[in-house]
């Protein structure tokens, strides 16, 4: 059994990993969040320690790691196994580095960080303390895709595969106000809600050889990404108005699409066990590290500082969807 | 007020099934993406300024809110009801309204000045089984007095005493925090209050008698697994919850999920509930507060022997 922390106990994403915890096994002896609503910490780990406070939760776990803490079921004596991170965004790489700095290895969400040289300097952590951080790749455990990267592996070498992925998640305007709508904290659009999808897609089709930004704006991101195997026209968004009006007829605020040569492939249900299986993965030894969180960590880096081109070239039909200004008035 | 707490989403629902909107929301954390499966064009802030300077901008426009609605931790009801009454709004506040009697009569003021109406959210007035029980107590003979047992075990971790929540002074104790419902359920079928002994009273368990016109009742309120009967534990269970009238078992488990909505509604129609009905309970467990317990002395609740233990974090 493991020893556990967990930053970002009160977010959104928190329960996912309290839940991978707990179903692989091992206990969460601490947890910290600045925000103190976590009831949620007693359907998991009633025991745990919970602070509001940095300095606090800094503080028991050296207590923890000198064998101070006596808990009376026996566990949570001696330092921690692993570190899990769920905080906003442009927390992590400081996350990241406490977790290694307190002997542990590191479970970080995605984005790992938000910029490559992040990643380097981890690096050199990592080697100085000999331990490792993992990430939160969970598309590549899923199924469907799993299934898309054999069939590329085992069709014509030669093939290069014309892609178009459109998602949509509307926002409310709350989303400006918090963390996520400020580009410096969540890296924007792109890095926040499509990560995992650049990821993916260099899992499957290889290195970026192009990376053309066609619209990037507070609520939306197009682009063409060119892989070793794969030409990508892609269009992420946040903003209601963008969806096709089939979705919003039905009521829906999400749309999904990734359609290969014409071909849909189907991936919207099947996330639920997926940290689960991401932490089984890293406890057996095989989670993906630094070096493979960094493809898309460059891709949404590059996104992120390039500037649009504007409707030229080959670009996702949705680019041309008529832009809008932000909710409350602010430059992007 | 308090759109990132627990309770906030049984709001955004009364509100949405009551046809109505929710034009702004405040608070100090951000996780609050629960708005977007209700009203995703509200303006959502983190201050408490720039949801105020929100709300004037819209009243000085001609619209401004209605009503607003309160759940923040417990202290800080108080002054968000001051500051809606102000605002020139009703307020709909959950419980408890506020911590102390004395606070009501200063509402009661505020609420006369401003012209406007405070209500609280008091859902097991709605409840099924306690609706069906006030009738039978009503159409029964009126010189009976009942006798009770109040059992309600809510197993909280650690996480509980570091959060407002653990804080006497913020959540107001077990009594208030996880018990006044109760009480007002208690009073509003079983009358005055005669008698208010507490016999033990720790931070994880509260244990009393209390005497109403036509009821005694022994109580025992707890959020510490350790007091669970065994085979609730036994059954990998966290919550146990016993109301017993002359050993008779009331079920009211279920029932709950529509009950804020059902308080909203009957707010909008006129028949809410406000400080004169809050009253009472906020001084039972005002009381229970203030009292010394008095330890196992007279008819306590079975449970009140549990042995006590200390406060996780070492603290009196």
């Amino acid at each position: 059994m493991k020893n556990f922390a967990l930053i970002g106990a009160a977010g959104y994403i928190a329960p996912r990993h309290m839940k991978a915890i707990k179903d692989t096994g091992n206990v969460l002896c601490a947890a910290y969040d600045v925000f103190d609503s976590v009831g949620i910490i007693d359907s998991y780990f009633p025991k745990c320690s919970f602070f509001t406070q940095y300095e606090l939760f800094e503080r028991h776990v050296t207590k923890m790691e000198n064998k101070v803490i006596k808990r009376e079921d026996g566990r949570c004596s001696g330092k921690l196994d692993y570190v899990s991170i769920c905080t906003p965004n442009y927390l992590h790489d400081a996350h990241i580095r406490f977790g290694l700095r307190a002997g542990a290895d590191v479970i970080s969400e995605k984005p790992l960080v938000l910029n490559p040289k992040s990643i380097d300097a981890l690096q050199n952590i990592e080697s100085e303390t000999g331990k490792k951080v993992y990430n939160i790749l969970q598309l590549r455990l899923h199924s469907t895709i799993i299934d898309l990267k054999k069939r590329i592996e085992q069709g014509p070498k030669d093939k290069i595969y014309d892609l178009d992925l459109t998602y949509i998640t509307s926002r409310g305007n709350w989303y400006y106000t918090s963390w996520k709508g400020d580009i410096r904290k969540s890296g924007g659009v792109a890095t926040n809600i499509g990560v995992h999808f650049y990821d993916m897609l260099a899992w499957i089709f290889g290195s970026v050889k192009q990376n053309i930004v066609h619209v990037s704006s507070h609520d939306r991101v197009a682009g063409y990404l060119e892989f070793e195997r794969a030409r990508v026209r892609y269009f992420l968004s946040i903003n209601y108005d963008t969806l096709p009006q089939e979705a919003k007829e039905v009521g829906k605020r999400t749309f999904r699409s990734l359609s290969i040569e014409g071909e849909e492939i189907e991936f919207s249900d099947g996330f639920t066990e997926l940290h689960t299986d991401s932490y089984n993965q890293i406890l057996s030894g095989a989670g993906f590290g630094l070096d493979q969180a960094r493809k898309s960590i460059e891709i949404v880096h590059k996104i992120r500082t390039g500037v649009p081109i504007g409707l030229k070239g080959d670009y996702h039909p949705f680019a041309a969807k008529e832009s809008s200004t932000h909710p409350f008035g602010w430059d992007f | 007020m308090g759109a990132a707490g627990y309770i906030a989403p049984r709001h955004f629902k009364a509100i949405k099934e009551t046809g109505n909107n929710l034009l702004a929301a405040v608070d100090p954390f951000d996780s609050v993406g629960i708005i977007d499966s209700f009203f995703p064009k509200c303006s959502f802030f983190k201050e408490f300024e720039l949801f105020d300077r929100h709300l004037s901008k819209a009243k000085e426009d001609g619209g401004g809110v209605d009503f607003l609605a309160v759940c923040s931790p417990d202290y800080m009801h108080d002054a968000h009801i001051r500051y809606g009454l102000k605002l020139g709004a009703n307020v709909i506040s959950e419980k408890p309204l506020v911590l102390n009697p004395w606070n009501l009569d200063a509402l009661e003021k505020a609420e006369s000045e401003s012209g406007q109406k405070i209500f609280t959210i008091l859902q097991m007035r709605y409840h099924q089984s306690i609706l069906a029980l006030k009738k039978r107590v009503d159409e029964g003979p009126q010189d009976k007095i009942y006798d009770m047992d109040l059992t309600y075990i809510t197993s909280r971790g650690n996480w509980f005493f570091t959060s407002w929540k653990g804080n006497v002074h913020q959540s107001g104790g077990i009594a208030t925090n996880i018990g006044i419902h109760f009480y007002d359920m208690l009073y509003w079928i079983f009358g005055e209050v005669k008698k208010n002994v507490v016999h033990v009273k720790t931070h994880d368990r509260v244990a009393g008698f209390i005497e109403f016109e036509r009821a005694r009742v022994r109580y025992f309120l707890s959020i510490n697994d350790a007091t669970l009967p065994e085979e609730i534990t036994a059954k990998g269970q966290r919550i146990y919850r016993s109301f017993n009238i002359e050993g008779e078992e009331i079920e009211f488990t279920d029932g709950f999920a529509d009950l804020h909505t059902e308080s909203y509604k009957k707010i909008f129609a006129g028949e809410g509930f406000g400080i004169k009905e809050a009253r009472k309970s906020i001084q039972i467990v005002y009381d229970i507060r203030n009292s010394i317990p008095v330890g196992l002395k007279g008819d306590y609740h079975p449970f009140a022997a549990k042995p006590v233990v200390l406060h996780p974090f070492g603290w009196q």
